[in-house]
């Protein structure tokens, strides 16, 4: 079978899943699996002993979650080339495991040819794998990317107290007029101050004209 | 023994009283032009007889033999038929005078007056149940008019049936003293009038509203004390025609037994002795029924029958009189000791009350004792504090009603809260169990099947199949629990869950977090999500809205999600369906607090503000 150039740990807390992978791994010819491991704590000293290439890491692990584990890993300069394999096919998590340094994602229902692929793909080049299936993130919109737009824009309850804030009415007052609790009022206003980055009635008021809020 | 007994009393009630121990010094009343009030039995000895009544004649004078009796009004003991009492009126002024003769008993059977002219019986005035043919005033009078500087001599007579004692003053005032008295009176009579019917209405009230037996039975005890004392005070006379008037007697007898039978039965409930003396309770009530029965049969029927026994029926009578107001303080004792406050207001009113008809008994029956004030008897004065008191002690008593049931409710409110916080808890963690378990174990379990499966066989439907499997398996999953929020955190959480929402609605979605803490608490990332999961879930169902906002803001010591839609709005009378329960009680959980503003056609806000610190 070749000289195994790759060594793989896996990180899954389920043997049967560990069980599956090593009978498929073990046909791959480049790749050799050193050590299996249940959660971070095994992981911690397996990674030290063996020096494995590539991680094959669960991201529902007991105690630590594998973004969590990940997270580690990188804060500790590890390089170990981090390959999730996962049942979470959601946007949100693809997206985080990318940010946080991972270099592929593969899903634990993907075939072995995937498999094989994204060990491939891993253990040569820096890019993301992304397995078969596996959402890729949105060009994040340029409107959400603006954060100072994001910061003004309004909804309609927020911008009627503001506007009641400008004319220089006190909360008690702006609860009467709208029929709801100074309580809400108070906590509106508490939410707009913190939206628009300002922290008195007066500053609120340049705020809005100088950028022609209402 | 009975004299010495009235001279001790009398100390104790001078101020009250107009006794005087002292032997009437003359016989002749002289009236200045000063106004007079004169208690006429100071000026006049008593001469009684046990015969048969006959025509009163000065020839019959010897049928009578005098007694010597130094109590301060006129006493007929029980045995006594007829009396009279000699006196003269001296007019010393110049003008002439109208004198009135007025007696506190309003149930005399005959009461005559003569004045003597020329050594014959002139009758100047007649009054009495028997001989009466109109009707008169509350108080029975007769006036004699007075020339100037005339003197005259009277005789007044009493007749009366045997067994029945008789006690009355008999005040002689000039006409002007008798109507200042008499107003005076009025006012008196009014006010307590005026303090009955209040009392009536507040324990009505109370009655109505908080239904229990001790406000109705309160309620029966001042009206039938209220016919009591009405007619004690004579008011049966002017209300009954002339020739009925001896209901009075019949009304004012059953009053003042079926006023201490409910008196005592109300009593029984205030203090609680079902609860604390059940024993002594049942024979209080046993008591009672006999007491009244007896008393009536004494007075209806023993009057006629037995009339010589009648003592010593009367004395049965003292003696369940006496049993009930020993059991009675007892009861009071041993209330209390429960409760002080209560208690203590209940005594005083129950002292007033015993005094009261005490002295009534032993002034009516025995001739032991007179206490009047301003010709208004003691037991006027003792009823009115007494259901003072009683009112009062009923205010306190619903004070108590009140703060039981109030703390009964917090406790209810609290324990529900509880269930419901405690469902929700529940309900959570088993979801998280069964959506791990789908999702880890089961999930993972046939995405290996399948590997080890493509392995062997490369069937693209057997491969289609079990993609589609594991697919149902985390769409289960992620339905029921979130488990995402430990990966990627609230705000991604919620991202995925719009998504998901604006595939299939037609509904813009702005989701937008300010300053929001990545490294929020867990517990409450994952009951936010649930909230904005069920506030969704409401806005699609009822809202029919287009446009939502969604945004999370996190202050020092506080995150708020705030979620607006621009829907038709929720009116007030709208009762929370379990949704909004629901999210209640999480925030509740989370010791947050959520603000509902809503109203038809203006959309909904709605504020959850959770606490970050302390928790």
């Amino acid at each position: 079978m070749g000289n195994p150039s790759n060594r793989i740990i896996i990180c899954e807390d389920h043997q049967i899943v560990i069980d599956g992978l090593c009978s498929i791994i073990e046909h791959f010819p480049e790749f050799e699996v050193v050590d299996t491991v249940n959660g971070f704590s095994q992981l911690y000293f397996s990674l030290k002993k063996n020096t494995p290439n590539i991680l094959l890491l669960d991201l529902n692990l007991p105690h630590k979650n594998g973004m969590e584990v990940l997270q580690e890993l990188r804060s500790k300069n590890n390089e170990v080339k981090v390959l999730i394999l996962t049942m979470y096919n959601k946007r949100t998590i693809v997206n985080k495991s990318i940010n946080e340094g991972a270099n592929g994602f593969l899903l634990k229902n993907c075939s072995s040819e995937d498999l094989y692929d994204a060990l491939k793909h891993v253990s040569r080049e820096e890019s993301f794998y992304y397995g078969k299936g596996v959402l890729k993130p949105k060009k994040e919109s340029h409107q959400i990317d603006d954060e100072f737009y994001k910061g003004i824009q309004l909804t309609p309850r927020e911008k009627e107290i503001i506007k009641y804030l400008c004319d220089g009415n006190k909360v008690p007052d702006i609860a009467l007029s709208m029929h709801i609790s100074p309580l809400t009022v108070e906590t509106h206003k508490k939410n707009i101050y913190r939206k628009l980055g300002v922290d008195s009635s007066i500053k609120l008021v340049t705020f809005v004209h100088e950028n022609q809020l209402l | 023994m009975k004299i010495n007994c009235c001279k001790l009393c009398c100390s104790l009630f001078i101020l009250f009283s107009v006794c005087s121990s002292t032997a009437y010094p003359n016989d002749t009343i002289v009236i200045n032009n000063t106004s007079i009030t004169k208690n006429l039995k100071d000026f006049s000895q008593l001469y009684i007889s046990q015969k048969a009544s006959s025509k009163f004649t000065l020839e019959t004078l010897d049928h009578f033999r005098p007694i010597n009796d130094i109590r301060s009004f006129f006493y007929l003991g029980f045995d006594v038929t007829q009396a009279y009492a000699k006196f003269n009126l001296e007019n010393n002024s110049k003008t002439s005078k109208e004198i009135i003769l007025s007696f506190s008993y309003p149930f005399l059977e005959d009461v005559k007056l003569y004045k003597v002219e020329q050594n014959t019986l002139e009758l100047a005035g007649n009054i009495g149940i028997k001989t009466l043919k109109q009707s008169v005033e509350r108080t029975w009078k007769v006036a004699t008019p007075l020339l100037p500087y005339e003197k005259a001599s009277y005789y007044l007579v009493f007749e009366k049936s045997k067994g029945k004692p008789l006690a009355t003053d008999v005040s002689v005032q000039d006409k002007n003293t008798y109507y200042r008295t008499n107003a005076f009176q009025s006012i008196a009579i009014g006010s307590y009038v005026g303090l009955i019917l209040l009392s009536l209405l507040f324990t009505t009230l109370l009655f109505v509203f908080i239904k229990r037996t001790l406000f109705l039975l309160y309620g029966l005890y001042l009206t039938v004390l209220f016919i009591f004392i009405s007619s004690y005070l004579g008011y049966t006379n002017v209300l009954l025609p002339a020739e009925s008037m001896d209901t009075g007697r019949t009304i004012y007898v059953i009053s003042i037994e079926l006023s201490t039978a409910i008196f005592i039965l109300f009593a029984q409930q205030l203090l609680r002795a079902k609860k604390y003396l059940p024993k002594l309770k049942r024979s209080i009530e046993v008591v009672i029924v006999l007491q009244f029965a007896f008393r009536i049969f004494l007075h209806f029927m023993a009057n006629s029958m037995y009339a010589a026994q009648v003592e010593l029926f009367m004395k049965l009578w003292y003696l369940s009189i006496v049993f009930l107001i020993c059991a009675m303080v007892y009861e009071i004792f041993v209330y209390i000791k429960h409760n002080k406050k209560i208690g203590a207001y209940f005594t005083v009113s129950y002292l007033f009350m015993a005094i009261g008809s005490i002295l009534l008994v032993l002034h009516h029956s025995f001739g032991l004792l007179k206490f009047s004030f301003y010709g208004l008897p003691g037991i006027f004065y003792a009823s009115s504090i007494e259901i003072l008191f009683l009112t009062v002690t009923l205010t306190l008593v619903v004070g108590h009603i009140y703060q039981e049931r109030n703390s009964l409710a917090n406790k209810l409110v609290l324990q529900q809260q509880k269930f419901l916080n405690a469902f929700v808890q529940g309900q959570e963690e088993e979801r998280k169990r069964v959506g791990g378990e789908l999702h880890d174990n089961i999930g993972s379990r046939i995405a290996n099947l399948k590997r080890l499966f493509s392995t062997k066989y490369a069937d693209k439907e057997m491969q289609k199949e079990f993609d589609d499997i594991c697919e149902d398996i985390r769409g289960v999953a992620h339905q029921i629990t979130p488990s995402e929020i430990s990966l990627v955190g609230l705000t991604g959480a919620i991202d995925e869950l719009l998504e998901t929402i604006e595939k299939t609605e037609q509904l813009a979605i702005n989701f937008n977090t300010f300053q929001f803490p990545d490294n929020l608490n867990e517990t409450i990332a994952t009951h936010l999500f649930r909230i904005v999961q069920e506030l969704l879930q409401n806005v699609i169902k009822h809202a029919n809205a287009s446009i939502i906002d969604i945004q999370l803001f996190g202050h020092n010591n506080s995150v708020t999600l705030s979620f607006e839609d621009d829907g038709q709005g929720v009116s007030k009378k709208n009762t929370p369906g379990i949704g909004l329960k629901n999210i209640k009680s999480r925030v509740a959980q989370l010791n947050g607090q959520f603000l509902f503003d809503s109203a038809q056609g203006r959309g909904t806000s709605i504020l959850v503000i959770i606490p970050t610190k302390y928790t």
